[in-house]
């Protein structure tokens, strides 16, 4: 009976498909999850109010998938008519019953035994259009794979793994493209985002994030630094079909603590950059660090709110940045809006009315080393903020913590780390973790709830009044949107490194969050 | 390709055994600081005494006795554990930063003064195993207060563990956090820090005793790592005395 409910859920996906209409217009079926943010406007927002804020107490757990592999598990799941699919680090997609967490099809890929990288081999997740799920590897290949079976479409190589790069982004599917960068900041890369042909893998078109000879700002990376300046992609974009740009966030320049070997600003690290969804050609950047010399990329999700600003109507992006600043921007033309900290920072007087921070002197790392606030990760990390509609608050995971930056020496070599010093935590400090709830119109502090420890674990907003959250140390739990006030917690004793998400199969809502190795999925007790 | 594979196995574990003789003159070892600073400040801190690593400003390299172990460790990382390969460096780069973090090690090269079997006896008179765990015969004895002092040695200079008599409180270990909650009902209790999260905390008292408590429930949480409940042995020792205990304490060498 069971077997047989699998097969027609199976069955069902492979005659209802998700061409790019059924994502855009992705409001009209909350049940499902096509993309990594639940949405193309980065919000990971969800609409269903199954589960709110007067019974979520309720929740309990309804399954969990383990996953086999000793990865930090960073996936986030897309769900589309009760089918799920996942990665896991460092090289499986799976595909699930979302009702019973059993194993639909797994695949799995050798990866190259010489294979370098800095900071582990997450995954994040995959991309789905029509008939396809698509997934960039951590050898820096894009595989196209069958959604009903797993068996491989296409493959097709981004990037040489040997130089350094590799990949961890959930990839972005908009109309016929399928959208995603390469990681390996702290290997001397020059970072990208592609466009791949969803059907047949060529690649449409490639924006550097780091212009070359000719283009415009080419001059901002002195001598030949702008080669091995990285500028990585590792976060999913988002996706503003009115202006028909993709928008996306860089990581930081390379080498990452030492800025003598590349003077200028360094465009367009740590910055976001608007992109034509058919031409790939830029339309506008926003620089949050100029020059940056303390590993603070802007791989947040850029979140798209159409809202009011100063008293009329404006489509808006909202980031909290990983250099302690909360930004609104114009997505229309970049332009900077408002800015202001949502965290303790030390290194800027301010942002001047451009946005352009007043970087203090004696802020760079040293190599005796000195302190600055936030530390290497950050005000807020990739861990994705929400925006709820229903509340109009941005929330944000954030990290009040120092660090004592140092500066050494970095010669480039392909395959190298290419990081020229390092950092070392405050002694005595006592850092920790709030989810802050910010007004977006000012950046001003409307409720925060505090953890123990500074966190990396996203959150999901629902219109059942839910902010969705973890702590570093195992707690999942589940706060009043309007409030603050915590409203339900489950204590699983394992690191928690990804972001929740929410969906609905036969009238029943879940909430789904990986913990340590395993995917944990939670419904109302009856 | 196997046979490929099985030679470079046998190249490796030919490697293992080879010793290593780390370069010595100025330029190496300002080369081999560079490199250090690129690559290890990250976790060891700049003079290697600790971050997320290991300190490494260590008279002796518990898992590095010989300079073949600290290349190795270097250029392979320790597998299962957080320190990573350096793989990006040449062999040559991995002798010149080896070479330095030798450098590091605050040696007193002086021998310590006083007399270790003198120090045992004072250890016992002024009631240092009411708090602390050291190898003795026949097993680990002691309290529980204080940090196992059974590879103290191995840890710490001689100039640290003089501090750590004389003033307790001006340097904690990093994981030690005296503690103190009031419960809603009135009840009081001490100890150290073992475990706290966003909704909970774990004290272990002086009789080694865990008490668990939902933060809920409580009336008060008071940290401090400001002070130590390790008495200050100041005005208790002579100075031959704590000479001897010192050298007590350095010759507690148990592996880990
Ligand atoms: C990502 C963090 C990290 C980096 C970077 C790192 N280490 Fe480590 N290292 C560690 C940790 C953690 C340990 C302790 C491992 C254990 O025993 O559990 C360690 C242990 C060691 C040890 C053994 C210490 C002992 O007591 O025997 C040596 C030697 C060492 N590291 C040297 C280095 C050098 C040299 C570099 C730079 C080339 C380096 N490490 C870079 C984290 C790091
Ligand atoms: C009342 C309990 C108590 C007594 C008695 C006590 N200690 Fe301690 N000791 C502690 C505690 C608690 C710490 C950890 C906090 C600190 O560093 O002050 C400590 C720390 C130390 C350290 C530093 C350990 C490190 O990792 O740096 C040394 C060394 C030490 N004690 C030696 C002694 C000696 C020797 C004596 C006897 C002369 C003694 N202690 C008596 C409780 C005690």
């Amino acid at each position: 009976m069971k077997i047989a409910a699998i097969l027609s859920l199976a069955g069902a996906l492979s005659a209802q498909n998700v061409p790019f209409q059924r994502i855009l217009d992705s409001q009209k079926e909350p049940q499902n999850w096509f993309t990594y943010s639940g949405n193309y406007n980065g919000q990971r927002h969800s609409s269903l109010d199954l589960i709110h804020a007067g019974n979520v107490k309720r929740l309990k757990v309804a399954w969990v998938h383990h996953s086999g592999t000793t990865e930090s598990h960073e996936t986030t799941p897309l769900v589309v008519d009760g089918v799920m699919f996942l990665t896991e680090g460092p090289n499986v997609v799976k595909s699930l019953d979302t009702r019973t967490g059993s194993l639909l099809w797994r695949y799995e890929r050798t990866i190259p035994k010489d294979l370098r990288l800095c900071c582990g081999r997450p995954n994040r997740g995959v991309a789905i259009l029509n008939d396809t799920v698509y997934y960039g590897s951590i050898d820096a290949h894009l595989i196209a794979l069958d959604a009903r079976t797993g068996r491989v479409k296409w493959d097709v190589e981004m990037a040489d793994y040997k130089t350094g790069y590799s990949s961890t982004v959930a990839p972005l599917a908009v109309k016929d493209k399928i959208i995603l960068g390469a990681a390996g900041g702290e290997f001397g890369i020059r970072g990208f985002i592609d466009a791949y042909d969803a059907k047949t893998g060529a690649r449409a078109w490639r924006f550097y994030t780091i212009p070359g000879p000719g283009d415009p700002d080419f001059g901002t990376w002195e001598g030949d630094s702008w080669k091995v300046g990285s500028a990585a992609i590792w976060t999913t974009g988002s996706y503003d079909p009115e202006t028909n740009t993709t928008i996306w966030g860089t990581g930081n320049p390379g080498p990452d603590w030492n800025g003598d070997v590349r003077k200028g600003d360094n465009l367009y690290s740590c910055a976001f950059v608007a992109v034509d969804v058919d031409t790939g050609v830029k339309r506008w950047h926003y620089q949050f660090t100029p020059h940056d010399t303390h590993d603070w990329d802007a791989t947040q999700v850029p979140v798209l709110i159409d809202g009011r600003f100063r008293g009329a109507p404006r489509k808006m992006v909202a980031t909290a940045n990983r250099n302690a600043f909360f930004y609104v921007l114009d997505r229309a033309n970049g332009k900077f809006l408002t800015g202001k900290p949502f965290v303790k920072q030390t290194w800027a007087r301010g942002l001047d009315d451009s946005g352009r921070p007043q970087v203090l002197p004696g802020t760079d790392p040293t190599e005796a080393g000195n302190a600055v606030w936030p530390s290497l990760a950050g005000g807020t990390n990739w861990a994705s903020p929400s925006y709820s509609p229903a509340t109009n608050l941005f929330y944000v995971p954030a990290r009040e913590q120092g660090a004592f930056y140092y500066k050494g020496e970095a010669d480039y070599k392909p395959g190298v780390i290419f990081n020229g010093g390092g950092q070392r935590v405050v002694p005595d400090e006592q850092p920790y973790g709030a989810i802050r709830a910010l007004d977006p119109e000012t950046g001003n502090l409307k409720w925060e709830f505090r953890t123990h420890t500074p966190a990396n674990v996203g959150l999901l907003s629902t219109k059942g009044n839910l902010v969705f959250t973890g702590s570093t140390q195992g707690d999942f739990f589940a706060l009043n949107a309007t409030t603050g006030e915590l409203l339900w917690r489950f204590r699983s004793n394992g690191g928690m490194n990804s972001n929740p998400m929410t969906y609905s199969v036969d009238g029943k809502q879940y909430v789904a969050m990986a913990i340590a190795r395993a995917l944990y999925v939670f419904d109302l007790m009856e | 390709m196997r046979i490929v594979l099985l030679w470079v196995c046998l190249a490796a574990f030919a490697q293992d055994k080879e010793d290593v003789t780390l370069p010595g003159t100025a330029e190496d070892l300002a080369r081999g600081k560079k490199l250090y600073l690129g690559s290890c400040t990250y976790c060891h801190g700049p003079t290697g005494d600790g971050g997320k690593g290991a300190d490494l400003a260590r008279r002796e390299l518990v898992r590095a006795k010989t300079d073949g172990d600290l290349a190795r460790i270097i250029e392979n990382g320790i597998p299962g554990t957080e320190m990573p390969a350096a793989w990006h460096m040449t062999r040559r780069e991995v002798t010149q930063t080896a070479a330095f973090v030798r450098s590091l090690a605050k040696v007193d090269v002086r021998a310590v003064a006083g007399n270790a079997v003198n120090g045992l006896a004072l250890y016992g008179k002024h009631g240092c195993a009411g708090c602390h765990t050291v190898k003795q015969t026949g097993g680990y004895r002691g309290g529980f207060m204080g940090p196992d002092l059974s590879s103290i040695g191995l840890k710490r200079s001689a100039a640290h563990l003089r501090e750590a008599v004389l003033s307790p409180a001006a340097s904690l270990p990093d994981d030690f956090m005296p503690a103190r909650v009031v419960t809603k009902g009135g009840q009081t209790v001490e100890g150290r820090r073992v475990h706290e999260d966003t909704f909970t905390i774990a004290i272990r008292d002086a009789a080694g005793n865990n008490h668990s408590f939902l933060k809920a429930g409580l009336q008060s949480v008071s940290l401090d790592r400001n002070s130590s409940p390790m008495p200050s042995y100041k005005d208790k020792l002579r100075d031959t005395e704590l000479d001897d205990l010192i050298a007590y304490l350095v010759s507690l060498k148990e592996p880990l």
